[in-house]
């Protein structure tokens, strides 16, 4: 018996419906080869807020993973979508696979995954769902020799400057799912196929896709197969040596005993004008936004509309952002009279990276 | 000291004003709102300062009580049977929130619209959210308890709400001859100022309380509930001591035994029961047979120890509940339920049978316990137990 | 007052101080985060805040953090005004026995349009009657929006939501009317001096309001009427941009009641036609152009009365 699992991470609200759209066409693929699933999205991201890291989360448990998997599903790829044979339904180890599954069907996450699907680049970074937990890196839960699958226009290696490094070996793959169709996690599913086989199967994978768009089930199933061959890849060696970070999650362990925490459920308050220290919001972040000097007129009404009271009061410093906090909403490039504010992708700056 | 002849809401009301109590809120309905009304006519008459709110509801009630509270007011509020239900969503975070509010709950039955007599059910599904829970016998020890309650509640240590129980009509209604101690006297024992604590919500300290809690902080939370109902024991012992050296009586903190000398049986329960139980087995005394009474002071904490060691001596507990738990175990009592479980350890234990009575406010006199009584010595004798749980006084 | 004045006119009133720091989890562009932190602003450090069960409880404060620099407290759903009322109630009695230092500490509480409006009022009516000094805040963003969007009665005709969805059957999602509420409390209530309405897009006037409200001996209410990304679908940017929009086209009115008179506080010279502050939202994409003709009629009545036209 064999437990695998992949994990999705959007951002809220904007792409909470693709993580039930992803984890149900896994979950599908997974159920026309036999194989009994769970399929969840992580109950403590709810509700979800706009632009918060969330995942979604497809369990399946299988007999065994062929050998050759790879090669069948090379080979079903090198064929016209129409043309690929169905997958085999092979119900002879059900009850147990499905106890196996239904074993962890009482977490909020899988303990592991084989494949992490990532919706936005710029959270390659990791994310910060809540204030306790801290910044969760984005192979957190991917086991060693697994893949993290990018829906980013960028190469892999540049995307690699921004992920915190790891004790694990792992497939780091992009593809421009965006680019490819509205539904990307349809191309991201197909590279996925490609970087992390044995998961499910391509030809299942092809046949869940046309059942599910019906209509436009064979151009779906397209898109899979271009994914498929388009996808770009490395893989990157462990880190050598102890890893310092500066910021990483929290460990059940490390959070503090029932005699340490204030009773009654009290939080001390944080200084006035003190960014809370517990939380960062920094991960909810796609697009910074960037003062031009030359424009601005100082009026402050960037600082005055700010939701997240991340930006400083002295017009000498053009209220600049505080960083760590600002969740680039764009509000205050919307509000600026004399448009001196643009939104700039994350991942154009340097020090984008939290480690 | 003053002689009165007054009721149980009277002798609250008294306790309430002895505590120098900052903030009542108020809604009205039987058979608890005789405190209420006595509140304002102190109020009223200048007898004591405070803010007296009239409510809309119960809820409200409650969730005022429960912010005065948490401004460091000490506070008074208080309801009854459908009431005290439809308080029950601000009843829920006030344990856990660790706010020390006191209320007197007028038992009445739940569930039958317009029933008013007593039952302890309204109160007795509360039973696991963390309020302290005591039943006085008769008016005298309503004032006690009530008064001890702010002392217990307010203790650093314990920071959870308290409710004084009063069997409907039988004590929140009659007028019974009680010693109300002086004001002065009220005051050695229980200060107008309650205790420093660290969860006061005011501009010079500031924090927040009761943010949003999810899985990784609950069982901890629940853990501190659980210990600062441990730590009430303690802390109940103590006063129960200083209040006794005080004024001169109030009685054990946990269990009383009554008429226990040399019997083999004993009934057991809460509450004004224990009045015609008195009157029975002193005349079954004087007849020969040796039947026990012990009171159940306080169901939460529930002393383990103190119950334990009252009843291991005995062959046979018959545990009266005036509440019902339809289809728990043995389809029974709700005290019976835990009183049984205490003992359960025990490596000879004694037989527990379970008599539910006096539901809906039925009268219960000396005859009905003098023959429950008997029935439990004479299982004592036989070792003999027909049924477990009896219902006494039942059309059939 | 902990305040040098009332009015704010311009970003120099403003105080800088944030009490309502950075690092919560809100939404991009959360409208109602906005009215925490005017509102923060607005009251000073010698204010406290109480908040009913909704998005500002369970967005802002999880559990060993917390963004707010002042006191700060939960109160169950349906229990702002009795929350409120017990504050206030408990300063007052312990100031006046000589417990508690005297001063003025400014007890507001906040709900969302879900916890103030629904739930009988959420003992907002209640808290009314008293002489208790605090002020009741909603932040109205027009539905449950915490448990995932679903109708409060402030929710406006026309508007999906989970349990109002347009369908082939009900073809127009929400067809309740929106609860008058700023003016239920001011019409029920002749004894509460001070009522107003206000917007996040207007934070001069909101914060003013916020100020006057708490001046004002005994109780008080403002409304206000907060954007939100998540529940009327839009991209989060446009907050402050559909906030004005809603009052340039008369779906949101600012006014004050003082002492029972009533004044708008900001008149659009031209009003807009409500398509442009509609197209602007994934909630009222449904509606067709008779929907849309039909709520301008009603929009147009409304402002007649309110005299805005």
């Amino acid at each position: 018996m064999v437990l695998v699992a992949v994990e999705f991470d959007g951002r809220g609200v904007t792409q909470t419906a693709l993580l039930r759209a992803a984890s149900d066409i896994i979950c599908a693929a997974a159920d026309r080869e036999g194989n009994p699933s769970l399929g969840y999205e992580r109950y403590d991201d709810a509700p979800d807020r706009v632009g918060v890291p969330i995942k979604g989360f497809s369990v399946i448990s299988k007999y065994e993973i062929p050998k050759d998997q790879a090669e069948k599903d090379a080979a079903d790829a090198a064929l016209p979508v129409d043309q690929v044979p169905a997958p085999v339904c092979d119900l002879s180890h059900y009850k147990d696979c499905y106890e196996e599954v239904a074993g962890e069907a009482m977490l909020y996450e899988p303990r592991s995954v084989d494949a992490v699907l990532v919706y936005d680049d710029t959270m390659v970074r990791g994310g910060e769902p809540w204030a306790h937990i801290g910044l969760q890196a984005i192979h957190e839960k991917l086991k060693d020799g697994g893949a993290i699958v990018v829906n980013s226009k960028k190469d892999p290696e540049f995307l690699l400057n921004f992920i915190q490094p790891t004790n694990k070996r792992y497939i780091l793959a992009t593809i421009d799912a965006e680019g490819m169709d509205k539904i990307f996690v349809v191309p991201l599913i197909g590279a996925m196929l490609r970087v992390a086989p044995g998961i499910v199967s391509y030809r299942s994978v092809i046949y869940a896709i046309k059942d599910r768009y019906k209509a436009e089930g064979l151009k779906k199933a397209e898109v899979v197969k271009e994914a498929y061959h388009k996808v770009k890849f490395i893989e990157v060696p462990p880190a050598k040596g102890p890893i310092q970070l500066k910021r990483r999650s929290k460990r059940f362990e490390e959070f503090p005993t029932w005699k340490e925490m204030p009773e009654g459920i009290v939080v001390y308050a944080p200084p006035v004008n003190t960014p809370n220290p517990h939380y960062k919001t920094d991960t909810f972040r796609t697009y910074r936004p960037v003062t031009d000097p030359a424009k601005c007129n100082k009026d402050g009404l960037c600082w005055l509309y700010c939701p997240d009271s991340a930006r400083s009061p002295d017009p000498e410093k053009l209220f600049e952002i505080y960083v760590d906090y600002c969740k680039g909403c764009g509000v205050c490039a919307e509000v600026c009279p004399t448009k001196a504010i643009k939104m700039v992708y994350e991942l154009d700056f340097k020090e984008a990276r939290l480690w | 000291m003053v002689r009165m002849l007054t009721t149980g809401t009277t002798t609250i009301a008294t306790a309430v004003k002895h505590a120098d109590v900052d903030v009542i809120s108020a809604y009205p309905i039987r058979p608890y709102t005789g405190v209420m009304n006595e509140l304002a006519r102190m109020i009223a008459d200048g007898e004591l300062d405070a803010e007296y709110i009239v409510c809309d509801s119960e809820h409200t009630q409650f969730e005022i009580a429960k912010h005065a509270a948490a401004c460091g007011a000490r506070v008074f509020t208080g309801s009854a049977g459908i009431g005290w239900a439809f308080a029950h969503e601000a009843l829920v975070v006030t344990p856990s929130d660790r706010v020390p509010v006191v209320a007197m709950v007028g038992n009445r039955a739940l569930d039958d619209p317009g029933n008013f007599g007593v039952e302890h059910t309204d109160v007795l599904v509360t039973r696991d959210l963390g309020w302290m829970m005591c039943w006085p016998e008769n008016p005298q020890e309503a004032y006690d308890l009530t008064l001890m309650g702010y002392k217990i509640a307010e203790n650093p240590k314990v920071l959870l709400p308290y409710i004084v129980n009063c069997d409907g009509n039988f004590i929140t209604h009659v007028r019974f001859p009680v010693d109300l101690p002086d004001e002065e006297l009220a005051k050695e024992f229980l200060p107008s100022t309650p205790p420093p604590r660290h969860n006061v919500l005011h501009p010079d300290r500031p924090l927040s309380i009761a943010p949003h809690v999810d899985y990784y902080w609950g069982a901890e939370i629940r853990r501190q509930m659980d210990q600062a109902m441990k730590n009430a024991i303690e802390v109940t012992r103590k006063v129960h001591e200083e209040f006794n050296k005080i004024f001169g009586r109030g009685g054990p903190p946990f269990v009383e035994e009554i008429y226990t000398e040399g019997a083999d049986a004993v009934l057991m329960g809460v509450g004004g029961m224990a009045m015609p139980a008195r009157a029975a087995l002193k005349q079954l005394r004087r007849e020969g047979i040796k039947v026990g009474y012990v009171k159940l002071r306080r169901f939460r904490p529930f002393s383990t120890e103190d119950v334990v060691n009252a009843l291991r001596k005995f062959k046979v507990v018959g545990v009266l509940d005036m509440d019902f738990s339809f289809g728990s175990a043995h389809t029974g009592g709700i005290i019976f339920q835990e009183v049984r479980s205490a003992l359960y350890d025990l490596p000879d234990r004694p037989k527990v049978v379970n008599y539910i009575i006096g539901l809906g406010g039925r009268e219960i006199t000396v005859d009905v316990m003098r023959s429950l009584a008997k029935e439990v010595n004479e299982i004592a004798k036989t070792g003999e137990v027909k049924q477990v749980v009896k219902w006494i006084g039942l059309r059939e | 007052m902990s305040w040098d004045k009332i009015e704010i006119r311009t970003l120099k009133d403003v105080p800088k101080e944030e009490y309502f720091v950075a690092g919560h989890r809100t939404c991009q562009g959360c409208g109602p985060a906005l009215a925490c932190r005017y509102l923060a602003k607005a009251g000073g450090p010698r204010a406290i805040c109480i908040t009913a069960t909704g998005c500002m409880y369970v967005a802002n404060c999880s559990y060993n953090t917390t963004p707010w620099a002042i006191p700060w407290m939960h109160a169950q759903l349906g229990g702002i005004g009795s929350a409120v009322e017990g504050a206030a109630a408990a300063y007052k009695a312990m100031m006046r026995k000589g417990k508690l230092k005297k001063e003025e500490i400014h007890v507001i509480g906040l709900a969302g349009d879900g916890g103030a409006a629904d739930i009988g009022l959420s003992a907002i009516s209640g808290a009314m009657l008293t002489g208790h000094d605090h002020l009741i805040i909603t932040y109205d963003n027009e539905s449950y929006a915490n448990t995932g969007i679903q109708a409060s009665s402030l929710t406006p005709w026309g508007a999906w939501t989970t349990f109002t969805p347009p369908g082939k059957m009900l073809r127009l999602g929400n067809v309740r009317v929106k609860k008058d509420l700023p003016k239920m409390i001011a019409a029920g209530h002749p004894n509460v001096r001070y009522v107003a309405t206000a917007s996040t897009s207007f934070p001069f006037d909101l914060m003013t309001k916020i100020r006057k409200g708490l001046a004002v001996k005994g109780p008080a209410y403002v409304q206000i009427h907060t954007p939100c990304p998540k529940g009327w679908k839009y991209p989060p940017e446009l907050t402050v941009r559909i906030g004005r929009l809603a009052v340039e086209t008369g779906m949101w009115a600012l006014y004050e009641i003082e002492d029972g008179q009533f004044r708008l506080t900001f008149k659009p010279p031209k009003r807009k036609p409500v398509a442009e502050y509609l197209k602007l939202q994934g909630r009222f994409a449904h509606l067709r152009e008779p929907d849309i003709r039909y709520l301008q009629e009603q929009v147009d009545a409304a402002c007649k009365q309110l005299g805005i036209d």
